[in-house]
């Protein structure tokens, strides 16, 4: 064998060793990418039949959300409309209830007024009540002062016609004694003065009230007195005029005698007899027709 | 193979005796055999029917 055979028997030696070296790599590493392209490919289409099922359901759903939004938002706009009514109406309802409050404060201050005004007329009609009252009671009163009246006024007619048959009566004695006084010569005022003289005067006691000095000479001090025609007292009685004791145990004092000059029904003037005078007279000083 | 040499003519002699070239051209066969089962295999995975078809 030539060198050069030996040279290709080794070249091909060595690389026939190196193709089974190739060749058990291969096999030792080898991949199925059959079984790996099948897997991919059911892979694939198990994620396309997902999709498409993904894909149906998000439709589905979309239509689903779609009717969900349409329904809402027609909810939405029916909401708007009540929304808009219900405030229409709120605002209605708020202007009412203004009025309103403003005819409550107004019906309560009429409330009040009448209240006050009830209450003012019930006062009133209190007070007219008891003014009633009273003037019922001084009616009833006047009524019975009247009947009580007219019985006196009655029997004050009686008297009177009593009295004016009596005047008659003493008219004509009057005129019968007049026409005797003129055929004596007296007059009716000097025949009175000479009665009362006669007549003595009641047993009476009173006080001195006034102490007049004379304003001329010659004539007497003058005195009023605290008695009158209704005590019993007539012009020309005299009268004794003293003062009583202390009461420290002074004894009475004489003082003078009056004479009445004038008279009244409560009350009398005299004249004080200069020649009985024993001391001053002084207002407050007692008179006594007896001693 | 034979030397080259100058006449073309055949001289019969005794048949040679394998060498270490045969033992390695074995070798090489061996080899080549071992490769081609594992590609076969390899080749069988995918459904390979072979060289005829």
């Amino acid at each position: 064998m030539s060198f050069f055979g030996k040279i290709l028997v080794v070249l091909q030696m060595a690389l026939s060793i190196l193709f089974m070296m190739f060749a058990a790599a291969v096999y030792n590493t080898h991949i199925n990418w059959r079984e790996q392209a099948n897997t991919q490919k059911k892979a694939a289409e198990k994620a396309t039949v997902e999709k498409n099922n993904l894909a149906q359901e998000t439709k589905t759903q979309l239509d689903q959300m779609k009717q969900s939004m349409d329904a809402a938002v027609l909810r939405a706009q029916e909401a708007e409309a009540q929304l808009a009514i219900m405030s229409q109406q709120f605002e209605t309802a708020k202007t009412q209830s203004a009025t309103l409050q403003t005819q409550l404060a107004t019906a309560q201050r009429r409330s009040q007024n009448s209240a006050e005004e009830a209450s003012a007329r019930n006062d009133e009609a209190r007070e007219l009540r008891e003014v009633n009252n009273v003037q019922t009671g001084m009616i009833s009163e006047q009524e019975r002062s009247k009947g009580a009246l007219q019985d006196e006024i009655r029997k004050l007619k009686s008297d009177l016609d009593i009295a004016n048959g009596k005047n008659r009566g003493l008219m004509s004695q009057i005129s019968g004694f007049t026409a005797l006084l003129a055929k004596n010569g007296i007059s009716p005022d000097e025949a009175v003065d000479l009665a009362n003289a006669q007549e003595p005067p009641p047993a009476i006691e009173g006080k001195v009230r006034t102490v007049r000095r004379p304003v001329k000479l010659g004539s007497s001090e003058t005195l009023g007195i605290s008695l009158g025609v209704n005590d019993g007292l007539q012009k020309g009685h005299e009268l004794t005029v003293w003062r009583p004791g202390n009461r420290t145990g002074g004894k009475p004092r004489y003082l003078a005698k009056i004479r009445i000059v004038s008279t009244a029904p409560d009350s009398a003037v005299g004249e004080v007899l200069e020649e009985t005078r024993s001391g001053a007279i002084q207002e407050g000083d007692n008179v006594s027709t007896k001693l | 193979m034979s030397p080259r040499s100058s006449s073309p003519r055949k001289v019969k002699g005794p048949p040679a005796a394998p060498d270490i070239y045969v033992a390695l051209l074995f070798v090489s066969v061996a080899a080549l055999i071992v490769g081609c089962t594992l590609l076969m295999l390899e080749m069988n995975v995918y459904e390979w029917k072979g060289p005829n078809g």
